[in-house]
């Protein structure tokens, strides 16, 4: 198998200086020091296959973006062991460079005032790509990305999906192997957001690079990702595929309906009535205890339906669940 | 700084050079900031020692003199661009985490950044800095020789600065806040440095532990070559310009090594 990521029992603790309350307790801190040491990444072991769209989710402070530094090499771990493309990433981290890719949302790496193609030569210089092997790169992530018409334009007079769109194509012009993703599309509108997602699907079918991507917003990980790694309190809980989660959790289903009777009510177990106003009834159906079939055929007995349609819950739904078993 | 560079690494931080040289140039508004600041200063000491000079009698120093003095050091010192602002926030925020895993070194990156915003400062400020105290005096007192000298010190002691004020900047792997250590930093220079009264009138033991630190060849013992000219002098300037520059890029290399060790242990 070609494994691109492999990690195994991978831990990571940091040392924590603590602190004492009051006035006294600063007084005191200058004295004396206490440490405690807090795991962050309790021995986690994942691999990841060349070409796949992994997303590694979690609640805030979960470990995700300790495990992404990690990967690229700029924290040691604790104990483990960790292989990128060949490479142990705080050893070589140096040569995994030429590699990899990393966007990270809040951060750029764009020249504020330059154009983006200014920063764009940049990096050519950065990742020692040859000159006609850059245009012609170039030329390609122009045409998928769509930024020629803010080719020269300063960085500062381009909008959020605009600059977004620019750090991809800075990421990917050296063509790394693996594009590690945290939080790209935070901030941004929901055409910029659709637009950055349909790029990553293309950027993965057209040139299979490897995606690695955390996000807490769930559509990213529904339109971009075939696996998903769930991480809470520095330990995987789920390692899945995507279909796979959704035939595990999804054990309810969103039933709209557009009755004839302007106000009807639907007493049976497992319905519960989200919204029931004029012609309108809303409800979410627990298929462990109540089939899809039983709640239609009980709606018919009391009136016509002029529609109907069977939504899945949100990804978003599945994930609080999922976070929420973790703590039960 | 680490390795000697090889050519393909050199290549790598002229082009950052370049980039920070245009990223300059298209910030006018700071440039002609910069500029009316250095003006409303020159035009300040320009007055200050006229007076002063009418009162006290000008023993040993003209004002004209004093002028072309005082030129020289803005000159320098608002040039020198306040790159430990945009390390502290790289360390900060932890962008410094993430720049890492690109094959460069961001020490030397952000050193050759802060060479082109020099560059930019010199050429702009020096042209305002020269043209108005040679309007204001009315003479150009430099043999062609000379100024070109005087030049080419001003830029090395840019650059030491640059050194310096990356020194401060690194110090927020440790410091809650690089603010008061960089207040620490320019007051000495502004004092010890000489920017408006040249050394030789300071009390001697003060002299004396001026000349004992870098800020002397930065400021007024380079200025002090506008008042009395001599290549032995200007010579050792430029000694004691590369002995610092040296010394403070040996700390700097210590200082980041020490500081990323911290951050492969705990993170950005």
């Amino acid at each position: 198998m070609n494994y691109v990521i492999q990690t195994e029992k991978l831990s990571k603790n940091f040392v924590i200086r603590q602190t004492f309350p009051g006035i006294w307790g600063a007084i005191k801190g200058l004295c004396f020091s206490k440490t405690e040491e807090i795991p962050a990444i309790q021995g986690i072991s994942f691999s990841v296959k060349a070409g796949e769209r992994v997303a590694f989710i979690g609640p805030n402070g979960a470990g995700k973006s300790t495990t992404i530094k990690m990967l690229t090499g700029i924290l040691h771990p604790t104990s483990g062991w960790i292989e990128v493309l060949g490479f142990v990433p705080w050893k070589d981290r140096h040569a995994l460079g030429y590699k990899i890719g990393t966007v990270f949302g809040q951060r750029t790496q764009l020249w504020h005032h330059l154009p983006p193609s200014d920063t764009f030569d940049l990096l050519a210089k950065i990742y020692e790509i040859e000159r006609p092997v850059y245009d012609k790169r170039l030329k390609e992530l122009l045409d998928v990305f769509e930024i020629g018409p803010f080719f020269h334009k300063p960085v500062r007079q381009l909008s959020l999906g605009e600059r977004m769109r620019c750090e991809l194509v800075a990421s990917l012009l050296h063509k790394p192997e693996i594009l590690f993703l945290d939080e790209p599309t935070i901030g941004l509108d929901i055409n910029a957001k659709l637009k950055i997602r349909g790029l990553l699907n293309r950027l993965s079918k057209e040139y299979g690079t490897t995606l690695f991507l955390t996000s807490h917003d769930t559509a990213d990980i529904e339109q971009v990702c075939e696996r998903v790694i769930v991480l809470d309190q520095g330990s995987i809980i789920l390692d899945s595929t995507l279909k796979e989660l959704k035939k595990t959790y999804l054990k309810k289903k969103i039933l709209t309906l557009a009755t004839d009777a302007q106000l009807f009510f639907l007493d049976l177990a497992g319905v519960k009535i989200l919204e029931n106003t004029d012609h309108h009834f809303v409800c979410e159906v627990d298929l462990e205890k109540v089939s899809i079939d039983r709640v239609i055929q009980e709606t018919l007995k009391k009136t016509s339906l002029k529609d109907l349609t069977i939504e899945d819950p949100s990804m978003e739904e599945i994930i609080r669940t999922l976070y929420g078993a973790a703590h039960v | 700084m680490g390795q000697p560079m090889s050519k393909q690494s050199l290549t790598k931080y002229l082009f950052i050079f370049n980039l920070a040289v245009m990223q300059s140039l298209k910030n006018s508004t700071a440039l002609l900031g910069l500029s009316l600041f250095l003006l409303t200063c020159l035009l300040i000491f320009a007055h200050l020692w006229k007076i002063a000079a009418a009162k006290m009698g000008a023993a040993h120093l003209h004002p004209d003199q004093l002028l072309w003095y005082i030129a020289l050091n803005e000159w320098v010192l608002i040039s020198i661009p306040e790159i430990h602002v945009a390390m502290e926030q790289d360390l900060r925020s932890g962008k410094l985490a993430y720049l890492l895993p690109r094959p460069i070194s961001y020490l030397k990156s952000m050193f050759f950044e802060g060479l082109g915003m020099l560059t930019v400062n010199l050429l702009v400020l020096g042209a305002v800095a020269f043209l108005f105290t040679w309007w204001r005096i009315g003479i150009f007192p430099f043999e062609s020789r000379v100024l070109i000298l005087l030049l080419a010190l001003g830029a090395l002691a840019g650059a030491v600065g640059v050194i310096f004020q990356m020194l401060v900047g690194i110090s927020a792997f440790w410091l809650q806040e690089v603010s008061p250590f960089n207040w620490i930093w320019e007051k000495l220079l502004f004092a010890l440095g000489g920017l408006i009264l040249p050394l030789a009138v300071y009390p001697l033991w003060i002299q004396k532990i001026a000349y004992c630190t870098p800020f002397p060849a930065i400021l007024g013992e380079r200025s002090a070559l506008a008042i009395d000219f001599s290549y032995t002098a200007a010579l050792h300037v430029a000694l004691s310009l590369l002995f610092w520059g040296l010394l403070a890029l040996g700390c700097l290399s210590l200082l980041y090594r020490k500081g990323l060790k911290i951050l492969h242990v705990e993170g950005g």
